[in-house]
């Protein structure tokens, strides 16, 4: 199924092209040299797209923690299918690590713990977000039973906190549950139907899928599959005439679930839906080193940005911060 | 180029605007009764203004003094100290390895070099980190790296027998997050809280002990578990009183991790190893050991340049008397002395001249034999072209100085004068020191003629020691007696006395053993092996160490004492306190009574940048931390800020006064124990870290002295002359002699051989170090010791009989 693109100009859906066309001057003023894409889509139709770095419309780019952020609508696909049966069973029902009596609190982890990263399992996430603990885990043959292994800080579903055990334990949840790995649910139910263009993501040695490891370029997207994902949610969870996730799951990504989502520094006031970042005005979902997708529900209003990362992960949320809202009328 | 460091006019606390000479690449000494103004003048007023302004001239960091602490100094050169109050670690994660960075190059050694086991060997090479307990990618992520574990006894918590509404006496009922979802589970699932736990169904008692999603409540044991790590985490913060960690009826137990067992590091750690040896091996060894191990084994072991740097490295701490620790041993439990030598052993490494460093009493905690070695590595230290400037009480380190300068006469504001500067020689003619005439031996500290004869029916019997370094150690206590306990660094006195007895007696006496000790440092591990007897001689047993008296900045010997909750109740009860409706809260910083502006510290701190800030007066409550009202109710003219800054010896004037509304017996009587053990110069207020060990040993003493009366008690104290002038010595033996006087027993652990002299029995410890040590050597009279040939501190206590 390809989908076609539709294309306007800024003026036509409400925009003003003064702003937007100070895009480029702002980022070369800034520097942001490691900047590749910036999308607008509004009204769902592209009306503005600036590329870098000899990137084109094709051009895939590391999409980083957004996976989370998709992980996320796989996740309401399985629910849709009865792949799992309900957010709140306990995750020992599909990772018998889990049921082995290492730690009193594992009985209580629920599949919504995991969406709201709210496991309790110990977590330090390093300097720059670095995940040494990752690192250390990867040492192993077993990744599952590491982290059934780890301490735990809090008894699940007390505490957010922003960490990666949660993604991996759904990603082996969904695995588990449909006898393959959570790509195969992507690709069938997510991907194809949207047209979005990936390679087959890779996979720890026990078997689930996770991209931030070798043949993690196999994961990236570029700016207008993104774009899509966005439309996706905009749209209720359909797209293209296909209700591809429950429109019930829709609202329940982008509701609160916690406040003080950690990895946004710049706002005050977030919250944290279902692997989805909330902002007063609409959610997004976010990657190390500059991967921006930004929602405004209520301007019908997608910006996409993408960056090559660097060690110490710089963001570009001004971009829409400074220009690409402001040209909102 | 200057000969001498000279400064003005300095002011700082009770120095009284004096001015010192102090002689370039020389070893000068400043000596003076305990509170004479030896530190401030050291540390306070040379130390930070070297640091200051090398630090101003390498263009980092700006600071503004709020009152000038002198007028002027020059000759000065880029400082360093080892301050003994600065350095007073308490982060258990801090070992003798990380300090001393021979972990890290362990570590670096076993990342390159190390043979992993097959099945853990994935082909890619491990870095460093993955062999520190401290980094979270080398840590055991079980037990975080604390080598301990927490286990939640599922059958202790569950008793069947009691209605499910008594669990955990009633908590669970109680809690204020809690207790709504356990009420809706009961209701969903009809239980009657009435009826005993073993009436539950098999599916009922599982929802009971696991959690029930569908009401929220987390389940019996989760709930268990989760208290009892606040339990233990508060219990480690606020030193409970020797009492073991438990929690409704059920005992708390810290077990080995089972995944690292013990070793606090990640798989690939552990089946890591370099001929055969894993990391955590090698870093258990004694130093000494292990320096005898790379040596002999160097031709073989791969990673020399690695190894050659270990070897240096741990010659110099072998040479700086630390021969018996671990590299795994934590700092916290390290005495005063044993952290200072450590600091000093990575100075000696770096090989610097021209650099002026700064010393507070290293020879503290020293053997007499291990003094003399430390006074030679100063003398290469100054040989090398470095100034060395001591602050130290040692009779043999103040005649190895070139140069001493006396503080006094007294302490705090009776002190702050310089009394002295010159020579040694000329030192011992002066008139007017306190120090002097102990040195010239005009003075002497009385030893004992007639000792006190023991009563062999009354003996306190340890038998089969062998914790640590101990050798099936038999030994009998007199009690009744003065007993000093000797031995060389390492040889076993503490693994003994603190290690081994004081947790056997808490375990037999239960409640009558008084001992205040903060359980984060580590092992409540009791030797299984070793028989304790006669306990039944004793009524009350209480132990007293060097930790710090507290661990918050706002602990202070005023609330350690607990004359601070007596002083705010007698404000609360003054008129304007009942009328204003001033309640005994408001006189405390902690509580009603801080100024909101400053949190009750009385200064802001403002980030200026590259990690530097500046204090500055909390112009809210003008420095006081305290808020207006709390500063308007006096006591005999004396608000609570005044009373906090008395000194121990104005308060007893104050609080002795009896025609005085401020009178107070039980006050009084904690102050005038204070005076007696000779801290008459802090003040009430003097926050906890400026207090020295020494200082914060008789300042428990103290407030035991205070409470228990009579006969019968045993009093177990460590080094206690530690820091003590020699008055001040005299004065504190004087005490304890009266404590045995009094139908008492005193066990002192000591190396001083004048107080050592002062003991009716000695028990001493040997013959050397780590290994080398964990025997007894001698015991008897000090007499019988000077003529033993075995007993090496025999011969010291000889020279001081002389």
């Amino acid at each position: 199924m390809s989908y076609e693109w539709s294309f306007s100009t800024p003026e036509e859906e409400g925009m003003d092209r003064n702003v937007l066309e100070q895009v480029d001057q702002y980022i070369r003023q800034k520097r942001y040299r490691l900047v590749n894409s910036v999308l607008v889509v509004k009204n769902k139709k592209i009306v503005f797209e600036q590329y870098y770095n000899k990137f084109d419309e094709h051009s895939r780019n590391y999409i980083k923690s957004i996976w989370k952020s998709i992980l996320s609508i796989v996740t309401g696909i399985c629910l849709d299918k009865g792949i799992i049966k309900s957010l709140d069973e306990p995750i020992g029902n599909y990772l018998q690590e889990f049921t082995q009596q290492h730690h009193p609190y594992h009985k209580l982890i629920t599949i919504r713990h995991l969406l709201t990263m709210t496991s309790g399992i110990y977590w330090n996430g390093g300097v720059h977000y670095h995940c040494p603990m990752v690192a250390q885990m990867m040492r192993t043959n077993d990744w599952t039973a590491h982290i059934a292994d780890i301490a735990m800080s809090n008894v699940p579903g007390m505490h957010f906190q922003y960490k990666e055990w949660d993604v991996m334990l759904l990603s082996a949840v969904i695995g588990r549950a449909c006898g393959g790995t959570a790509y195969d649910i992507t690709k069938e139910y997510l991907y194809e139907p949207l047209d979005i263009v990936s390679g087959s993501w890779p996979q720890s040695p026990c078997g689930f899928s996770y991209t931030v490891m070798k043949g993690e370029e196999a994961s990236d997207l570029s700016a207008r599959d993104l774009a899509k994902i966005g439309l996706l949610l905009l749209n209720d969870g359909k797209f293209n005439g296909k209700q591809i996730v429950s429109s019930e799951y829709i609202k329940q990504i982008v509701s609160t679930s916690s406040s003080h989502a950690i990895v946004d520094t710049r706002a005050t006031d977030n919250g944290y839906g279902f692997l989805w970042l909330l902002y007063p005005n609409g959610y997004g979902a976010r990657g190390f080193g500059g991967q921006e997708l930004t929602i405004i529900p209520g301007k019908d209003f997608i910006s996409v940005i993408q960056a090559t990362p660097t060690s110490s992960s710089k963001f570009y949320g001004d971009i829409h911060e400074n220009v690409l809202s402001k040209a909102i009328l | 180029m200057n000969e001498f460091i000279e400064i003005k006019g300095a002011r700082i606390h009770n120095l009284k605007n004096i001015e010192v000479r102090i002689p370039r690449n020389k070893l000068t000494v400043i000596t003076g009764v305990s509170g004479s103004g030896k530190s401030s003048l050291a540390f306070d007023t040379l130390y930070e203004e070297g640091k200051r302004r090398y630090l101003l001239f390498s263009g980092e960091q700006y600071t503004v003094d709020t009152d000038s602490k002198f007028e002027t100094i020059t000759g000065l050169s880029p400082t360093v100290a080892v301050e003994q109050r600065i350095i007073r670690q308490s982060n258990p994660r801090s070992t003798v390895g990380t300090r001393s960075k021979v972990g890290h190059l362990l570590a670096v050694l076993y990342a390159s070099y190390g043979d992993r086991e097959s099945m853990y060997d994935d082909g890619l090479p491990l870095s460093m980190e993955f062999f520190q307990k401290n980094s979270p990618k080398g840590m055991c992520v079980k037990c975080l790296g604390t080598g301990r574990h927490q286990e939640t006894d599922e059958e202790a918590i569950i008793n069947k027998t009691i209605p499910i509404k008594s669990i955990f006496d009633g908590f669970l009922m109680k809690h204020r997050i809690h207790k709504a979802n356990f009420k809706k589970f009961c209701e969903l699932h009809r239980i009657d809280v009435n009826a005993p736990i073993g009436d539950l169904s098999d599916e009922q008692m599982l929802l009971f002990k696991y959690g029930c999603r569908l009401s929220g409540f987390v389940g019996a044991v989760v709930f268990f578990h989760d208290i009892q790590k606040h339990a233990i985490s508060k219990h480690m913060r606020h030193n409970k009183e020797g009492k073991e960690v438990e929690l409704w009826g059920v005992k708390l137990a810290l077990v080995v991790c089972p995944k690292c067992h013990g070793t606090g590091l990640g798989e690939q750690a552990i089946h890591t190893t370099i001929e055969g040896k894993t990391i955590t091996e090698l870093e258990n060894m004694y130093i000494d050991e292990l320096l005898t191990y790379l040596q002999d084994e160097r031709g073989s072991l791969p990673g020399k340049n690695i190894i050659d740097e270990i070897i240096l490295k741990l010659q110099c701490m072998v040479d700086v008397g630390l021969h018996h620790l671990a590299l795994s041993r934590q700092v916290p439990t390290l005495s005063g002395g044993e952290i200072q030598r450590l600091f000093l052993a990575s100075f000696i490494i770096a090989e610097m001249d021209s650099i002026i460093f700064i010393l507070d009493e290293p020879t503290i905690g020293l053997h007499e034999t291990e003094k003399e070695k430390l006074i030679n590595i100063v003398r290469s230290l100054v040989n090398r072209g470095n100034t060395v400037v001591a602050v130290e009480h040692d009779e043999n380190f103040m005649r190895a100085a070139d140069y001493i300068i006396d503080l006094g006469p007294d302490a705090g504001i009776f002190g702050g004068e310089r009394i002295f500067q010159g020579s040694p020689e000329q030192f011992m003619l002066c008139d007017n020191s306190r120090t002097a005439p102990y040195l010239s031996g005009d003075l002497k500290l009385n030893a004992k003629r007639h000792y006190k004869s023991m009563d062999t029916k009354k003996l306190l019997m340890i038998e089969h020691a062998n914790l640590h370094n101990l050798k099936d150690v038999t030994v009998s206590i007199p009690l009744g007696l003065m007993v000093g306990i000797a031995g060389v660094s390492g040889s076993g006195k503490s693994s003994l006395i603190n290690d081994t007895l004081v947790p056997k007696l808490r375990q037999l006496l239960k409640s009558k053993l008084v001992y205040e000790r903060d359980e984060s440092d580590g092992s409540a591990i009791i030797d299984q092996g070793v028989l304790v007897t006669g306990i039944e001689h004793i009524k009350k047993c209480i132990v007293v160490d060097q930790r710090p008296i507290g661990r918050s900045k706002t602990s202070c010997p005023a609330t350690y004492t607990k004359i601070t909750n007596k002083v705010r109740a007698m404000l609360a009860n003054k008129p304007e306190a009942i009328d204003g409706g001033y309640a005994a809260g408001l006189f405390t910083i902690n509580s009603e009574g801080g100024c909101r502006a400053c949190k009750g510290d009385g200064i802001k701190s403002y980030y200026i940048g590259f990690g530097n800030f500046v204090e500055v007066e909390c112009e809210i409550c003008g420095g006081t931390g305290f808020i207006e009202e709390a500063l308007s109710v006096t006591l005999d003219g004396k608000n609570i800020k005044d009373i906090m800054d008395m000194s121990v010896a104005e308060a007893v004037e104050f609080f002795g006064r009896e025609q005085s509304e401020a009178y107070n017996k039980s006050v009084l009587a904690i102050l005038t124990t204070l005076q007696r053990v000779g801290l008459g110069y802090i003040t009430l207020g003097q926050k906890t870290p400026t207090i020295s060990g020494g200082e914060a040993q008789r300042i428990k003493l103290a407030k035991e002295l205070c409470k228990q009366t009579g006969s019968g008690n045993v009093y177990i104290l460590d080094e206690p002359t530690t820091g003590l002038s020699f008055s001040d010595t005299a004065r504190l033996i004087e005490l304890l002699q009266q404590l045995v006087d009094a139908g008492n027993t005193v066990i002192v652990t000591e190396h001083d051989p004048s107080v050592l002299t002062n003991c009716d029995y000695i028990i001493e410890m040997g013959p050397d170090g780590g290994s080398y040590g964990g025997q007894v050597i001698a015991q008897g009279t000090p007499k019988k010791l000077g003529i033993d040939e075995q007993s090496i501190v025999g011969k010291y206590i000889k020279q001081v009989l002389l």
